[in-house]
Parts: C-alpha cells; sequence; structure tokens
C-alpha cells in the first residue's frame, strides 16, 4: 500500500491548469500580442511536455519494481479522477479533441448563422458580434448553399447518412462488447476482444466507404467541392476532419488485434483507451449528422 | 489481476444501441415534418445532446468511473466552454 502512494500521479490539475494558460495564450495571439502569446502557449508546452516526461520516467520506475508481482500500472489511483497511466493520458488527449472539434464545427455554425437568412436567428450573430451579410465573402449566390443555389437537403443523400449513422453507432457498440470481453480476460474466444475488435475495424472501414462513395457521387454526379461557397468548404471541413479521425481509430484498433495476436496484450486497458477514443469519434459524428445533414 | 478483474454483468449496452437507433430514426423522421428550421433546429440539436450524453455516459463509461461529474466536466465542459466563444465571438476577450 505504501508503494502505491509513491506512484500517484499529481500531474492531472497541473495539465489542466495549462489548457486554461494555453487559452488565454490564443486570446493574446488573436489580438496581436505575440510576446505573451507565445509565453503563455510556451508554459504550456513546457507542462505538458515536462509532465510527460515524469509519467514516463515514473511509469518504467514502476514497471521495474512491479515486475515480480505483475500489478499493471492502471490500477494505482490518481487524487483526482481515480485513475492513472494510459487512461489519464487518453482523457487529456480528448479534452483537446474536444476543443479542435467545437471550434471547427462551431466556426462552420457561425458562419451559417451569418449567411443563411432561411435558418434565422441573424440576432443571435449580431449578438455576437458576428456579421449579418448573406454575401459575405463576396461570394455567390448568397445564403447557405453551393455555387448552382442548392440548400443542403438537395445536394446532400440523407438516407445514405442515416444508414452510415446506425454503421457507425453500430460500431461503437461492438466496441464496448470488445471492452466488456477483455475486462473478462476473453481475448481470443469467439466472443472475445479479438474478433469484436476485428468486427469493429470492419464496421469502421464500412463507415469510411460509405463516406467515400458519398464524397466520389457529390463530386462526380453533384458537382458538389470543396469550393461549393461556404456550404461546401465547411461541409467537407467537419466532415473530412471526421473521416481521418474514423480511419486513424481503425488503425489503432488493428494494432490493438495484432497486439492480441502476438500474445502481447496482457490487460485490459489498451482496449479501453481505444474504445474511449472510438467513441468519442461516434459523438462527434452525432453532433456532425444532425448540424450538417439533419438542420 | 484476477482480484482486480471488474465484473458488471448487468450494463445495458444493448439497450443503449437501441435508444440511439430509435433516437436517429426521429431525428431524420422530424426533418420531414416540415417543421420551420428555426424551430427544427433546437429540437434536432436536443436529441442531438441526448445521443451524445448516452455515448459517454455508457460506452465511455463516465457514469461508472469514481468521479463522473469531475471527469465530464473536465473533460467535456469546461473545453467546450473555453473553445466555443472563440468559434462564435470575433472579438472575444
Amino acid at each position: 500500500m505504501e508503494e502505491e502512494h509513491e506512484h500517484v500521479s499529481g500531474m492531472a490539475p497541473i495539465v489542466g491548469l495549462s489548457f486554461a494558460v494555453t487559452g488565454f495564450g490564443l486570446l493574446e495571439f488573436s489580438q496581436g500580442n505575440y510576446a505573451m502569446a507565445f509565453l503563455l502557449v510556451g508554459i504550456f508546452l513546457a507542462v505538458v511536455v515536462g509532465s510527460v516526461v515524469k509519467e514516463i520516467k515514473k511509469r518504467s520506475e514502476t514497471v521495474e519494481a512491479h515486475e515480480d508481482e505483475e500489478v499493471p500500472i492502471q490500477f494505482k489511483k490518481d487524487p483526482i479522477f481515480g485513475f492513472m497511466g494510459k487512461k489519464l493520458w487518453i482523457w487529456i488527449f480528448l479534452i483537446s479533441e474536444v476543443i479542435f472539434f467545437t471550434l471547427i464545427i462551431g466556426l462552420s455554425f457561425s458562419l451559417r448563422l451569418v449567411v443563411d437568412e432561411g435558418l434565422g436567428y441573424r440576432e443571435i450573430a449580431k449578438f455576437c458580434g458576428l456579421p449579418t451579410d448573406s454575401n459575405l465573402f463576396g461570394l455567390y449566390p448568397a445564403g447557405w448553399v453551393d455555387q448552382e443555389g442548392r440548400a443542403p437537403h438537395e445536394v446532400l443523400d440523407i438516407p445514405l447518412t442515416t444508414l452510415n449513422t446506425f454503421v457507425l453507432i453500430t460500431s461503437s457498440y461492438t466496441m464496448v462488447k470488445a471492452h466488456e470481453a477483455a475486462e473478462k480476460g476473453d481475448f481470443l474466444g469467439k466472443w472475445g476482444a479479438r474478433n469484436y475488435l476485428l468486427m469493429t475495424a470492419g464496421i469502421g472501414a464500412t463507415f469510411l466507404s460509405i463516406q467515400v462513395f458519398e464524397y466520389v457521387s457529390l463530386i462526380i454526379n453533384e458537382n458538389f467541392t470543396v469550393q461549393s461557397g461556404l456550404f461546401g468548404a465547411t461541409f467537407y471541413l467537419q466532415t473530412g476532419f471526421h473521416g481521418m479521425h474514423v480511419l486513424g481509430g481503425i488503425i489503432m484498433i488493428l494494432f490493438m488485434v495484432y497486439k492480441i495476436q502476438s500474445g502481447a496484450m496482457k490487460d485490459s486497458s489498451d482496449v479501453e483507451i481505444t474504445g474511449l477514443y472510438w467513441h468519442f469519434i461516434d459523438v462527434v459524428w452525432i453532433m456532425l449528422f444532425t448540424l450538417v445533414y439533419l438542420v | 489481476m484476477t482480484e482486480e478483474t471488474h465484473e458488471h454483468p448487468s450494463r445495458p449496452y444493448f439497450k443503449v444501441l437501441v435508444i440511439l437507433a430509435v433516437l436517429t430514426i426521429i431525428e431524420v423522421s422530424v426533418t420531414y415534418t416540415g417543421i420551420s428550421e428555426a424551430i427544427l433546429l433546437w429540437i434536432l440539436l436536443s436529441l442531438a445532446f441526448v445521443k451524445a450524453n448516452l455515448v459517454i455516459a455508457f460506452y465511455m463509461h463516465v457514469k461508472y468511473e469514481p468521479k463522473p461529474w469531475l471527469l465530464y466536466t473536465i473533460v467535456f465542459v469546461l473545453p467546450f466552454a473555453l473553445a466555443f466563444p472563440m468559434a462564435f465571438f470575433p472579438t472575444v476577450g
């Protein structure tokens, strides 16, 4: 028990605070105070790099100390969240992902409030200090339409994307089943973690294939490209970044399958953190499906 | 490790999948009812919010963590609250 206290990680709140510091850094940057901005972002980077190095050092020491006992590191408790190790780091990574997707989805939607008279809410745009100009940047035709004046529901294939949404939420289900199996120690069985992970990767690949098919048919049949006004640009920005994240997730999952197959998987923590990332991508898609396709 | 193995037999993963599917069907159906876009936006956003939080609570098992609300606030609420004004308020700060 004494040893457990030695390995308690106090880095979480410090890293969290440094995120706030970098937020102020970005504000300074937007106001042109570059020196202050670089200083604040520098503090953030120093804290993150420092804590990563510290954590790696601590973990390698812990692993050495516990080699005989085989006590996995993730069962040590962090005073803030109640867990640590890889799981703490994937949550910190997800914080950066929340910021990233909030920014690109928020930016796209704020642009829509600016140009889309049909949606209303020009008052909100005015309140935010945004311009209210249907013809922002001199794009023609005005409004939330492509170069031929078509609104989202006239261009996008909603039934196909609805099918794709079912595909992605199903993959979240198989992923959570993989984690469940891994926690029970069932890696190679018929309903074990490996098979569920393979299913998840397969369903994820199906999602991507449908998305590629959608892109190709939009570009070739509908002449809807990244240059089709603000609507086209933000559509490909949001769905493209999401698709790349799905691809990254599939690579992670296949790596986990390899790890299980080669016998290197000792506990469920790797499956768990892969799952957390995968489910987060699902959460992002739920928001995208609503804001990009349905509204 | 054996004594640390987690046993939680009754987690409603399949139920959540069914609810997510039903909510998706409702979402898509609502868009065909001809409700004005301004109202539709709030209905769809509410449904999406419920769906996203179901995934976070059950599939990301935040609900089952030792400190669910703290984790939810630090990972989702605070970063969102930090980034959202930057996307919507050009003169923020």
